[in-house]
């Protein structure tokens, strides 16, 4: 892949990535159900996604701990993300392995890419992402969607598995 | 360094006297503050605390390296290897986590890890006892970190990796009873 999946990032760009993320990562107990929450009311089918929030009212979804464990895991995955952007070969794995378990369940880069637009629209509203913020984030995520795709279609070839 | 097949032993009998989360009782406040304190002080160097751990489960049972894609590389290319360094990362993710969320280990964390044993399920090779190395090796790259000092912290970690370890398992186990037999 050449030098590794560095989307031409710009110094600038990474930093205003980090210190955007520092408010939300720090109110993530909050921010992590409230986007989720979101994201199944914008895009209910990502509901079903998990088999326990297949019928439940958004409430109770709310308040489970199945919520609360993946909402832990997306930061961790996030922040991982976010510490590597100059080390992109350790990027590129990382997002491999997301990549992998999602597609086990199903989960495409185009279900990213939707979950990614509105966690950029979800910043602007509670961590006032300026415009060039947003641009920022955009360029990040698509790079992060498009390795996921690519990977996942490499899992679609069959190869006696 | 002789000591680490003792290690392995006095640590696996500690082990494997508590499989069920929260057979040692709930992790109590002390612990909590032991551990985040001494947490603190890796945590400066993830990648490369990361990176010793995983050398150090390797040396302990050198057979876990073979399931990795660079079972064959060693030494200074294994340190700078991507898929390496790329799962020491994930690893530190998750050790990160589990401290990030020690006060709600009982709840999140516990289902947290549950899933993250059941994606082992997944990788060719792995037997469900690697898990047990995994304290041994923290351990060890801890004590090395914090010299004598780690003394006061030991038990808190080894009560905080038994309950990662209980549920690693837990989750690893339930997959595979769900799992269909393989087709050849």
């Amino acid at each position: 892949m050449g030098d590794g999946p560095e989307p031409g990032l710009t110094n600038s760009e990474k930093d205003l990535v980090r210190e955007s993320w520092a408010p939300i990562k720090a109110e993530w107990k909050v921010h992590g159900i409230e986007y989720f929450i979101r994201l199944f009311k914008e895009y209910p089918y990502t509901q079903k996604y998990f088999k326990t929030f297949d019928n439940m009212e958004i409430d109770e979804i709310r308040a489970s701990t199945k919520l609360r464990a993946h909402v832990i895991n997306f930061k961790s995955g996030l922040n991982s993300l976010i510490k590597n952007l100059d080390e992109p070969e350790v990027l590129e794995i990382l997002i491999q392995k997301l990549a992998e378990n999602h597609f086990r369940r199903n989960i495409k880069a185009a279900t990213f890419q939707k979950a990614f637009d509105l966690f950029i629209t979800y910043g602007k509203e509670v961590a006032q992402f300026d415009e060039k913020t947003c641009e920022a984030w955009a360029k990040t995520l698509k790079v992060v969607t498009s390795i996921i795709d690519g990977h996942q279609q490499t899992l679609s070839e069959p190869v006696g598995e | 360094m002789g000591c680490s097949t003792s290690l392995v032993a006095l640590a696996a009998a500690s082990i494997n006297k508590q499989h069920t989360a929260g057979k040692g009782g709930a992790i109590t406040d002390r612990e909590i503050g032991l551990i985040r304190k001494s947490w603190k002080k890796v945590s400066n160097d993830m990648p490369s605390i990361g990176a010793r751990i995983f050398i150090q489960i390797f040396t302990i049972q050198p057979e876990i390296k073979q399931i990795f894609p660079f079972h064959d590389v060693t030494g200074s290319e294994l340190l700078s290897n991507q898929h390496f360094k790329g799962h020491a990362s994930r690893f530190m993710q998750a050790i990160g986590a589990a401290v990030d969320n020690i006060d709600e280990l009982e709840t999140a964390m516990s289902a947290l890890l549950y899933g993250i044993g059941k994606e082992h399920i997944h990788y060719r090779g792995f037997n469900v006892d690697y898990f047990d190395v995994f304290p041994v090796a923290i351990m060890t790259v801890l004590k090395q970190e914090m010299g004598g000092k780690f003394d006061d912290y030991s038990s808190a970690w080894y009560h905080l990796l038994d309950f990662m370890i209980s549920n690693l398992k837990g989750g690893y186990y339930a997959a595979k009873r769900n799992q269909t037999p393989p087709v050849n």
